[in-house]
């Protein structure tokens, strides 16, 4: 049925189905002309003319005859060191060897440029895409080959603080949006031959280069595998973060919880990748990707490994806590005042009736009505300039919460329950999972609403068995707390200290579990787990 | 009203597992599958409509309450 | 198979854990009570005991056939029609304990907890809980079962830990007073309610072949051993004929914990661990005989049968008794024979025939 549904529109739709990407010709391996001034105005008519193509005239020393145009595109392209090298050209006093037996392209690639990234160039296609990777290219008049010079420059950021993930202690190095330069902040760390590197260009109008970073031997071959299938289908025209990666590669069930872990932070990235993990980088970007990726991954801060362990062992219980309490502090107050009076101590239960006396709302209108309002409220501070964002969001937050309970619209019981629900969600470092907890908070509330506790307990079992059915690239998600494996649990609800840390999570590398580690046992040699 | 919500409740059961058994032409599946579907959605419908009917725990009464005579005769 | 992912052993052994607790922690005390009044306690170590004696069996009888469930191997023990016929009849005993346990909750809850709900929409809601497991599979309700282990056990030892200090020795006395006989059926009624011979259904998809057994041996000791608990607690605080008086005397004894002054009736908090066990429980028990029908008749995917037959369920539930009263008569003197004929007997059969004749699977071990 739809086989001739689409044959119809083959026949009488014509070639309007298939978008061509701008900017290269119809047959886009069109091979470039011997004509100097052909290529030229190929070139110019196929960018439109666009200002910011520059082409020059170049004249070489020994080759007094020869027409060379220098093309590229200003603000990619770095041309200083290229213009140099054609001084140095024009100065050398020495003939090189063979002058009369090498051809022009030879003597370009091998003498003038020796000393840069070059690259024969025979079609447009290939021209426009080292063109737009800020790389200059020499056409020469006369043959059918033009000599591209990597020349990558261009403005752009340096690496600062990651403002997102921040840590008390620890490197404050984050990535920048060059590909090129996350990559070598890993590489710095992981000093190791094994790191290797996978590159490929996804999206059909923007070309955005994405990398695979892993550690070959400690990686599972049927992730990767599953990884680049899952890259390799992506088809849009335009990958501007990698979130949109992110969406194409997670899994496909309707889940609220990430199944894809990013941070900003190269020294996470290395913890992840030294445990087997994979890392996936796109150009444009600070934020990198990795998988496979536990629920207890993003209940942990590299910051866990930089203080002491009893300290950082708190610290994650406190954060399972907090994690507990952005669930389910609104869920539990409505169950209880509305079904459940009994469970609260008398004295407690006297002043909340007292207070909830006054408020024409059922707790649950209440409790809606403000989640709501701080979500408004948190939202707003977000996008604030940030001389008015800061007072807004607590001169707000106070002055809102009291009017409303002033005004008998809320129990002040109400906003003390919102307000803990909302820092404990700031204390969640993964924002993917805090904006989970945040969209589940509102489904517990209502069925809590509907049936008290008991409701209550349904809806956990049913949210935990959905976490439990949920697996990131073939790892189950609740790993390592379910199935329980007792060498990783030391380190994923507390964090053990160092000298019984030397297991890499099994579910992530089923091969090479056990780190190296020095006899004296402080330091796991070259290992670090998931920060 | 409880009976227009346990109409769309098997609407929305057939939908989601009937049709697909149907698009994949698992035809022995699929009238397993409407025969149960019919049939507890018709004991829901009757007990929604205050309809008396046995339930199965009689049965089971009635086939070992004599077995349960013979069991406690030996403990006594 | 329903399954594509198998469960390891340690989840097996919660489940069972689980299961065992489920039902028994609130209706054991008050039925052996009953019939044993102050021994309930000696009749609840003879019920563990009888129970472990039955793990036995089916560990036996689930090796013979490794990778089959009961169900299957019916067929092949029994020739086409008697295998049939028992196969329908393991179906029907899983089938009728999953409705009866939907009716357990139900009863629980729109007695004791939610008094102004309709008992039909507290099986809607536990009904969709169960749903959503048994759709997910085997292996996430396994995860779930460990995930919530630990908090189970907690609540529990807040529960007998907290009432130490009401303890009377004297409810004690005398100690069999009328002698082994109500002991013996007071063990056997417990025996029955453990319905253990569910896992011949659930043995198949454990991964590690060797350590199945062991891991239900575990499991069932530990959760008769919570039961024992229970049940000891309930005479020596409330009292042997108080312990009689009520149909949930467990929720009776979380409702006298007192701590501090601040923290009291917390009776909610015990009755959501009960619930929790019970979920597993009415999950492990579909499961089974959503699998035992599609292998009856079949079926490419189990998965389908699912929801008719949680709408079955649903309406048996709902009609299954008019009454309370009815309710307690029920389980003391129907679901008693019932359950021991079905624990027993079919087991039994399938063993010796399978000794008798030779066959088993090709064995892996």
């Amino acid at each position: 049925m739809g086989g001739i549904w689409r044959s119809i529109k083959k026949r009488f739709g014509g070639s309007s189905n298939h978008a061509q990407p701008s900017g290269s010709p119809d047959s886009s391996k069109q091979p470039l002309s011997s004509m100097l001034d052909d290529n030229t105005s190929q070139l110019k008519e196929s960018l439109g003319c666009s200002p910011d193509l520059v082409m020059k005239e170049v004249r070489l020393h020994y080759y007094p005859k020869a027409k060379l145009k220098l093309v590229y595109i200003a603000g990619m392209a770095d041309v200083e060191p290229l213009l140099d090298s054609f001084l140095l050209e024009a100065s050398t006093e020495q003939l090189p060897k063979n002058l009369a037996d090498q051809q022009l392209p030879e003597y370009l690639k091998t003498t003038v440029f020796a000393a840069g990234d070059i690259q024969e160039i025979r079609d447009y296609e290939t021209l426009f895409a080292v063109l737009f990777a800020g790389s200059a290219v020499i056409l020469l008049d006369g043959y059918d080959v033009a000599i591209a010079v990597g020349t990558k420059g261009g403005e752009k950021r340096g690496v600062e603080e990651p403002n997102t993930q921040v840590v008390i202690r620890g490197p404050r190095e984050g990535f920048t949006e060059t590909l090129n330069v996350n990559t070598a902040l890993v590489r710095r760390i992981i000093r190791d031959n094994r790191l290797w590197l996978e590159s490929r260009k996804i999206g059909t109008r923007t070309q955005t280069d994405v990398a695979i970073m892993y550690i070959k031997g400690l990686a599972d071959e049927k992730v990767l595998q599953e990884l680049r299938c899952r890259l390799d289908k992506i088809d849009i025209d335009g990958i501007l973060e990698s979130g949109y990666i992110e969406e194409f590669i997670q899994e496909k069930t309707l889940t609220p919880f990430p199944t894809v872990f990013n941070t900003e932070r190269p020294d996470t990235v290395a913890g992840s990748i030294l445990e087997g993990r994979v890392a996936i980088f796109v150009q444009g970007t600070p934020f990198v990707l990795i998988i496979p990726a536990l629920f207890v991954q993003f209940l942990q801060s590299s910051e866990d490994y930089y203080e002491r362990a009893d300290f950082a062992t708190l610290i994650r219980l406190l954060r399972y806590i907090s994690f507990g309490i952005a669930l389910l502090a609104p869920s539990v107050y409505i169950a209880v005042t509305t079904y459940h009076q009994e469970l609260l101590p008398t004295s407690l239960l006297i002043s909340l009736a007292g207070q909830r006396e006054g408020v024409p709302f059922p707790a649950v209108i209440e409790a809606l009505m403000m989640e709501i309002t701080f979500e408004i409220l948190r939202e707003g501070g977000l996008r604030m300039p940030k001389p008015i964002g800061q007072s807004v969001s607590i001169v707000g937050t106070l002055v809102i919460g009291q009017s409303a309970v002033q005004a008998g619209l809320v129990s002040a019981a109400m906003v003390i329950v919102v307000s803990l629900t909302a820092i404990a969600n700031f204390v969640i470092p993964a924002f993917n999972m805090a904006i989970s907890v945040r969209m589940l908070r509102f489904f517990l509330m209502m069925v809590a609403a509907t049936a008290g506790l008991y409701g209550l307990f349904t809806g956990m079992i049913a949210v935990v068995l959905h976490l439990c059915s949920l697996k990131s690239f073939g790892v189950p998600y609740m790993s390592p707390i379910a199935p329980i494996d007792p060498d990783n649990t030391k380190d994923s609800l507390i964090r053990a200290p160092w000298r019984s840390l030397f297991a890499r999570p099994r579910s992530i590398t089923p091969q090479n579990v056990i780190r190296k580690r020095k006899a004296s046992g402080s330091e796991a040699a070259g290992g670090k787990k998931q920060p | 009203m409880t009976v227009v919500g346990i109409i769309l409740a098997a609407g929305a059961m057939f939908w989601m597992d009937g049709l697909p058994l149907a698009r994949r032409c698992l035809w022995k599946d699929f009238w397993i599958f409407l025969t149960l579907l019919l049939f507890g959605v018709g004991l829901l419908l009757i007990h929604a409509l205050k309809i008396e009917i046995a339930s199965p725990v009689y049965a089971i009464s009635v086939i070992f309450k004599p077995v349960n005579q013979f069991i406690r005769g030996l403990f006594s | 198979m329903l399954e594509e992912e198998k469960i390891g052993s340690r989840q097996l052994a919660v489940l069972v854990v689980m299961f065992t607790v489920g039902t028994s922690m609130l209706l054991v005390p008050g039925e052996l009570a009953a019939e044993a009044k102050q021994d309930a306690w000696i009749a609840s170590i003879l019920g563990v005991g009888l129970g472990l004696l039955s793990v036995l069996l089916f560990w036996k009888l689930g090796d013979r056939f490794p990778d089959r469930t009961a169900a299957e191997y019916s067929e092949l023990l029994l020739g086409k029609w008697l295998g049939k016929a028992m196969s329908v009849l393991f179906f029907s005993f899983c089938f009728m304990l999953s409705a009866v346990l939907l009716r357990d909750v139900g009863e629980f809850v729109s007695t004791q907890v939610l008094t102004e709900t309709p008992i039909e929409f507290v099986h809607l809601l536990f009904l969709l809980i169960v749903v959503l497991g048994v759709r997910l599979g085997l292996a996430p309700i396994g995860r779930a079962a460990e995930i919530f282990f630990p908090w189970m056990v907690l609540l529990f030892l807040v529960v007998v830990g907290f009432l130490w200090p009401y303890a009377k020795i004297e409810n004690l006395k005398p100690l069999m007073e009328d002698g082994f006989k109500p002991v013996l059926l007071g063990g056997v009624q417990m025996f029955t309610l453990q319905e253990y011979v569910i896992f011949l259904m659930i043995l198949p998809f454990v991964d590690n072949i060797h350590k199945r057994g062991s891991a239900m041996l575990k499991g069932a000791l530990v959760g008769g051993a919570l039961v024992v608990i229970v049940t000891l607690d309930c005479i020596l605080v409330l009292g042997p004929n108080v312990t009689t008086l009520y149909v949930y005397p467990a929720y009776v004894l979380a409702q006298k914990i007192d701590i501090g002054e601040f923290l009291s009736r917390i009776q909610i908090v015990v009755a959501g661990m009960w619930f929790l066990t019970i979920y597993f429980k009415t999950a492990v028990s579909f499961y089974a005989s959503v699998v035992s029908l599609g292998q009856t008749l079949r079926l490419r995917e189990h998965r389908t049968l699912v929801l008719p037959l949680a709408a079955v369920m649903l309406a048996i539930a709902n009609i299954a008794y008019p009454n309370m009263t009815y309710y307690v008569d029920f389980y003391r003197n129907v679901w008693i024979p019932y359950g021991l004929v079905f624990m027993v007997v079919p087991p039994v059969i399938l063993l010796t025939v399978s000794y008798v004749t030779g066959k088993k699977s090709p064995s892996c071990s």
